[in-house]
């Protein structure tokens, strides 16, 4: 299981820096024994068993605080600073009663409950330094739930997707080895982009912990000031690097962005976002060196269950890039063009949410737990491809019209660096098919406007063509680092 | 009475050309499609109350922003709208 991994990297390399934020480094020693002080804390006055709430974003105390919730047998529930109180309310409801770490430096009382056991970063770090230990036997057993992730949801209450110990090792045991055998990764340096409660992190936490690597984590703050930004990654001496595809674009943005400023790169992991050729194409560019690695799998199924190192071939293939072969011990089949999940890695559900819980999993002819993705895809071969959210399939003039597929083919025209298309919505309905590109070519101006329909009217029915066209410098992002479509619809429709 | 065309016709067009070139050939330019000038219709019915049937116009009399206010004017005249 996941802590035994962690402790061989304990016992391989305890003086190595396994957690660096811009708060300050944690070696492997230190995170262990911390975590085994604040885990026997945990045992001795929480009388309760339910999941614990790390507060705070980045700090090598919130990875101290997971492996203390694991060592006292307890699941954690990471919460990010960037998250709304309304957000963090619905959380807390969900959860139940209230066991919170904070480990941010300042946080607002008044989101808590006031009953609430709130241990503060203070205390934790107190906690910490008593030197107390917590016997292997208060351990998380293989079936019980290591953590609660709680997923954005595009409609309503946001779902805390429960994922086992055993979930997670055996994700781990496939990432560890995907883009590269295991034993090159030792003591290498993973950079971690995603806040700790999106799922994204999983990959690099745990991939980083179980292999004696130094997890090398980009705080939010630095991603809006690009000089900081490359240069805290410099600092860093990667080798690996996981983030969403829109992280990578903003960081290509920049000319410096290359193999002098990171020597050491050997791969790029892509996951939570659909991986464009232009990114993959202009990384292989920047990194000769380095693999491109794009992976898919939704929050129910440990961050991600396909995989494959991005080849020329696949640059060249016309379609979109695929998103992998299946890992072992997980299995997908396609039923009526959606992609349905089971195997080892599948989540037990929703955390006190049955009725959630029996719309998305169910049981499949032959007994196999499955989960329904909401996602389009197809096999060719034992290669998975993606073709979008069923439900970013939208109904215009009559027709289905797939909103991803209109995105790849602006890509797929010269001059387009990136592009993001929405429906414009008025009242309810879809008025129109706006697309928001990113361009070294072209301005905005009438002619280019037209240059970008007429082209894509060479590749796509005239229904699909976009007649809104906008052009900018950088898409909006959400907290979690991905494409912010919902402030792109909201400015369509602000022009009108 | 004609900014609102003109925002109709952005609004139908998805591109503010219409503004800035009240000659430019829509139908040409592949901005409106038959959908759009159905909808233009039904919506000049609704806003200023002067029936245009699709069937009593040729594109090309309504094919620039310029012409779809002329025609608009003339109708409303003839109804004794205007």
């Amino acid at each position: 299981m996941i802590l035994d991994r962690i402790k061989e990297s304990v016992c391989d390399v305890p003086l190595q820096t396994a957690v660096h934020s811009q708060e300050g480094d944690i070696t492997y020693r230190e995170l262990w024994d911390s975590s085994d002080s604040l885990a026997a804390y945990m045992s001795e006055n929480i009388k309760n068993h339910f999941p614990v709430i790390v507060y705070g974003h980045k700090a090598p105390l919130m990875i101290t605080a997971f492996l203390a919730c694991a060592k006292s047998g307890r699941a954690y529930c990471p919460v990010d600073t960037s998250m709304s109180g309304e957000r963090i309310a619905d959380i807390v409801n969900t959860v139940g009663e209230a066991v919170v770490i904070i480990t941010a430096d300042e946080y607002d009382e008044k989101i808590w409950p006031e009953n609430a056991h709130i241990i503060d970063k203070k205390t934790a770090e107190k906690i910490c330094a008593a030197g107390d230990t917590v016997p292997e036997s208060e351990w998380l057993g293989g079936g019980d739930v290591f953590y609660i992730i709680f997923t954005s949801g595009s409609t309503g209450k946001p779902k805390g997707v429960q994922i086992t110990n055993s979930n997670l090792s055996a994700f781990a045991e496939w990432s560890s080895d995907l883009g590269g055998p295991r034993a090159e990764k030792r003591y290498g340096t993973y950079i971690n982009q995603a806040p700790f409660s999106f799922d994204l992190s999983v990959m690099d936490i745990y991939t980083s912990l179980t292999n004696c690597c130094r997890l090398w984590c980009v705080e939010k703050s630095l991603q809006s000031d690009h000089e900081a930004l490359l240069c805290y990654i410099k600092q860093g001496c990667p080798d690996y690097w996981v983030s969403t595809p829109s992280f990578a674009n903003l960081c290509l943005a920049d000319r410096e962005f290359n193999d002098e400023l990171m020597p050491d790169m050997k791969a790029f992991y892509f996951c939570g976002e659909t991986l464009n050729k232009d990114t993959a194409a202009r990384l292989r560019e920047r990194f000769p060196h380095a693999a491109v690695v794009n992976t898919y799998g939704p929050t129910e199924s440990t961050c991600a269950v396909t995989g494959t190192v991005i080849t020329a071939g696949m640059l060249n293939d016309p379609r979109p890039l695929p998103i992998g072969t299946v890992k072992p011990g997980t299995e997908i089949a396609i039923c009526n063009n959606e992609i349905i999940i089971s195997g080892d890695s599948l989540s037990p559900g929703y955390l006190n949410d049955p009725q959630k819980t029996k719309a998305a999993f169910f049981t499949a002819d032959g007994g196999m737990r499955s989960y329904h993705t909401g996602d389009a895809g197809y096999f060719d071969g034992d290669m998975l491809y993606y073709e979008g959210r069923i439900d970013m399939q939208i109904k215009y003039h009559g027709y289905r019209i797939e909103l991803s597929d209109i995105e790849s083919n602006l890509m797929a025209l010269d001059g387009v660096l990136e592009a993001a298309v929405v429906p414009d919505c008025r009242e309810d309905r879809i008025r129109n098919i706006a697309a928001f590109i990113i361009s070294g070519k072209y301005q905005d101006v009438f002619e280019d406007r037209q240059e970008i329909r007429k082209g894509l009217r060479n590749r796509l029915p005239g229904y699909m063509v976009p007649k809104i066209i906008k052009f900018t410098d950088a898409f909006p992002m959400t907290g979690n680092g991905k494409i912010d479509r919902k402030a792109l619809q909201k400015i369509i429709q602000e022009v009108d | 009475m004609e900014e609102k065309i003109l925002d109709m016709l952005a609004d139908l067009c998805g591109d503010n050309i219409v503004r800035e070139d009240r000659d430019i050939n829509m139908v040409e330019a592949d901005l409106m499609d038959s959908l759009d000038w159905t909808e233009l219709l039904v919506w000049v019915e609704e806003e200023f109350g002067a029936i245009m049937s699709p069937s009593e116009y040729t594109k090309e009399e309504m094919e620039t922003p310029n012409k779809v206010i002329e025609q608009v004017k003339k109708r409303l005249a003839e109804q004794g709208l205007a």
